[in-house]
């Protein structure tokens, strides 16, 4: 998904156990530092933000539409990374659409 | 007669203000801040539309100043009080003058473009503006860039500090187009392979000759190009990269040019916004020195017996900056026998 | 270049920076690809600089990439940066320090925002307090991790045992400075030295004895840009951003590009690897690439921090030709070694960028 991540990052991700906590993170551990595990009671908070700002309803009006779309467009809307309407969102450069040339 | 007259500023509507008013009897004292009298018209080369020597209008004028007339320079006026019928004038050397009129003729400065931060005045080399090149033809008969060498490419840059919210100053600083076509031709004269371009949002051709001077400059070979200035950097040996756009093409172009003449606009003279205030009287909204009525009482101020006259009101050219300088005398002259 | 002319423009830009007692908060893309940034801003404020600082275990994403891709509302955003502020409330301080240059531009909007309309500030006060119970104030004083650096450039000078220098030559390192867009681009006035000609870097770079150069696009944005980044289809954009900067920045021959932003430091790094791959051209010398470091990176190299402990290690162009051009003394062994020495191998070599010697 992120081909110019390059090289050196695969190396970071198999060893990151091993090379983030030399770098002073904190990762995945509970308490502060740089990619610590946020608390769940602190994530519930944001939950709560979103559900009471209009941040959900928005999350759930892009579903509602993107799912009407992939159905224009013949695609299964799916989940996640497999879904084939994303798929196509996510690869397709569609420019000459939207050019002068 | 002992009716005396207070005209502050020399520049040329001040000095025709005086040199009427003289010639129609009355004591006049006329202030200026400057050590010389002339004001801004002395730091131009020719004039449009006929490109005639700006030295002969500021001599012609200082001509026709005669004896009843006291002339006050290097004195800065700070402000004007008017108290039983008459006006005090304090200067800011703590001086005072009697007058039993007033006429303001403070004029104008040029925008100070150094506020135009992108344009990189003050900071690249070869970036000037529109007075720096006058000063250039008085001083060499031709442009110079700072190695000594004449441009071979020069970009004029219309609307520097006018028409644009950014830098609080919306309105059109009126004859910065003309002046810019003038200067591209002029350019074009004293250097005839240069390339010269004129970068401008709408051109204000309005005066009598202005149009015919455009055409001149079309057929010289002037590029007129319908967009803004977006930024300028430095290429090698003080060389200026413009970014600008071309909106006729649709297009964003980059040019390597000698040389950025930045037309600046007109700003009210320092001072004046206090002087308006020791008379009780607010800017307009840009900023200039408000008149009574733009249509029918347009050298007449919203206080009896304080007169206008010039670009202290807003931009304004030298024609008409003489002629409301004529008129604001008479009206000087009706106020003074009771009109 | 008439450098008075840069620097009047800097001096009218002015701000106020907290000296002391900050309360720091993440940047997503920093803490994620150079963690070792965060972490030696910390060393540097707490251990060389003796100040106080704050790192809350439960702040959050202030949710920033998402609202300029337009996926999370205004209104909730500025919710989520209620709670932020009703957090550092409860920690008893009043600075507030954000690593990213993004969420700074962000709290900047979110503040004049509120400046202008009080009645929006009321409304997050209602939202958060429904949702979490929480109840904010306003930062005393709001600066970036960048600002704090800058405002310290000369006491972290006074303790440097490195400068930027050309250890061979004795001449100043030619620097690249690049600052983020969302840092002065919307407020110039909350800039060190406004959208224009930004200091916070170049003043950074002077007192540490290196040389700033200008080139045609140093305002140029970087590309990340959210939404033309997201999406793969449309990640050429972001790219051809940052190739017109390389090219314009190549013949003045940079040592190093330093960067405020976590956003344009990473790309800087991995778009010029993507153009080695994608076109077989490389900026800089002998095909190594220009070394993109954060102000961090280049903080704690001046003090002699070792690079390997601050994360140089993780970028795609290899800084190794900058320590031996500076003369830093570092074990080319440790590069990557994990924390307890342990042997991780190493990443494979691009193609067309080099990266071992």
């Amino acid at each position: 998904m992120y081909p110019e991540q390059g090289p050196v990052w695969d190396w970071i991700r198999d060893n990151a156990e091993q090379i983030l906590p030399k770098v002073g993170a904190n990762y995945k551990g509970d308490g502060p530092g740089a990619m610590r595990k946020i608390p769940q009671e602190d994530i519930d908070e944001l939950h709560r933000i979103f559900e009471v700002s209009g941040g959900l309803d928005w999350f759930n009006k892009i579903e509602d539409f993107s799912a009407q779309k992939a159905k224009e467009m013949g695609l299964d809307i799916g989940t996640g990374k497999d879904s084939e309407y994303f798929k196509e969102v996510y690869n397709t450069n569609n420019q000459e659409k939207h050019s002068k040339q | 007669m002992d009716k005396s007259v207070a005209v502050i500023g020399g520049g040329v509507a001040g000095i025709e203000t005086a040199a009427e008013l003289g010639k129609l009897g009355y004591k006049v004292m006329l202030f200026e801040r400057d050590s010389e009298l002339g004001g801004n018209v002395r730091n131009w080369d020719r004039l449009f539309p006929s490109r005639r020597p700006a030295k002969e209008v500021v001599e012609n004028a200082l001509a026709s100043l005669n004896g009843g007339i006291s002339i006050y320079a290097s004195t800065s006026i700070s402000s004007i009080k008017k108290e039983n019928g008459a006006f005090t004038i304090h200067s800011s050397d703590s001086k005072q003058f009697q007058a039993q009129a007033v006429v303001l003729t403070t004029g104008f400065e040029l925008f100070p473009a150094e506020k135009k931060e992108e344009y990189g005045y003050g900071i690249f080399e070869n970036i000037i503006t529109s007075r720096e090149l006058e000063k250039m033809f008085s001083d060499y008969g031709k442009p110079r860039m700072t190695n000594g060498k004449p441009p071979h490419r020069v970009a004029f840059i219309h609307c520097v500090g006018s028409r644009d919210e950014k830098v609080n100053r919306p309105y059109c600083s009126k004859v910065c187009c003309i002046t810019a076509v003038k200067q591209a031709i002029e350019v074009k004269e004293a250097i005839p392979t240069a390339e010269i371009f004129c970068f401008y949002m709408d051109l204000r051709m309005f005066g009598h000759g202005y149009e015919q001077l455009y055409k001149e400059a079309q057929v010289k070979g002037v590029n007129f190009v319908r967009g803004r200035l977006s930024e300028t950097s430095e290429a090698a040996e003080g060389r200026v990269i413009i970014k600008v756009e071309d909106t006729l093409a649709s297009k964003p172009m980059r040019l390597t040019t000698d040389m950025v003449v930045l037309m600046v606009g007109m700003t009210p003279a320092t001072g004046t916004d206090k002087i308006l205030q020791s008379l009780g009287l607010k800017t307009n909204e840009d900023g200039f020195a408000p008149v009574k009525d733009v249509h029918l009482a347009s050298t007449q101020m919203g206080v009896e017996g304080v007169f206008i006259a010039g670009a202290c009101s807003g931009p304004n050219n030298i024609t008409d900056s003489i002629n409301e300088a004529r008129s604001a005398a008479l009206q000087v002259h009706g106020y003074l026998n009771g009109e | 270049m008439k450098i008075e002319g840069k620097r009047n423009i800097w001096k009218a830009y002015q701000k106020e920076i907290a000296d002391d007692d900050y309360y720091y908060v993440r940047s997503c893309i920093r803490q994620n690809f150079f963690p070792g940034s965060e972490t030696t801003f910390l060393r540097i404020l707490r251990e060389v600089l003796k100040k106080n600082v704050y790192d809350d275990q439960h702040h959050t994403t202030c949710t920033g990439i998402a609202y300029h891709c337009e996926v999370v509302p205004f209104e909730t955003i500025m919710t989520v940066v209620g709670r932020k502020f009703a957090l550092m409330k409860e920690s008893g301080f009043r600075n507030f320090v954000p690593s990213c240059v993004t969420s700074f531009g962000l709290y900047t909007e979110i503040l004049d925002t509120w400046e202008h309309h009080p009645k929006v500030e009321e409304k997050i006060h209602e939202n958060l307090k429904l949702a979490t119970g929480r109840n904010f104030n306003v930062p005393n004083n709001l600066a970036h991790t960048s600002d704090i650096i800058f405002k310290f450039r000369e006491e972290i000078a006074q303790q440097a045992k490195y400068k930027l220098i050309n250890k061979a030559t004795g001449k100043p390192l030619k620097v690249v400075d690049h600052i983020g867009c969302h840092y002065a681009k919307m407020f110039p006035a909350k800039g060190v030295g406004g959208a224009e000609y930004p200091y916070v870097l170049a003043g950074m770079v002077e007192s540490w004895g290196g040389e700033v150069i200008d080139y045609p696009e140093r305002r140029h944005c970087c590309g990340f840009g959210f939404r033309q980044y997201m999406v793969n289809a449309n990640r050429g954009y972001s790219l051809s951003a940052s190739k017109k900067k390389f090219e314009s920045m190549e013949p003045f021959k940079p040592d190093f590009i330093i960067s405020n932003c976590p956003g344009c430091g990473f790309f800087f790094d991995r778009w010029q690897y993507a153009l080695a791959e994608m076109e077989g051209k490389t900026y800089g010398e002998d095909g190594y690439g220009i070394p993109s470091l954060t102000y961090e990176e280049v903080a704690g190299l001046v003090l002699g921090f070792d690079p390997w402990e601050m994360g140089m290690q993780l970028h795609q162009v290899t800084v190794d030709p900058l320590l031996d051009k500076m003369g830093i003394a570092y074990n080319p062994d440790d590069k990557f070694k994990g924390i307890n020495k342990e042997d991780l191998g190493r990443p494979e070599s691009p193609k067309n960028l080099r990266f071992y010697k």
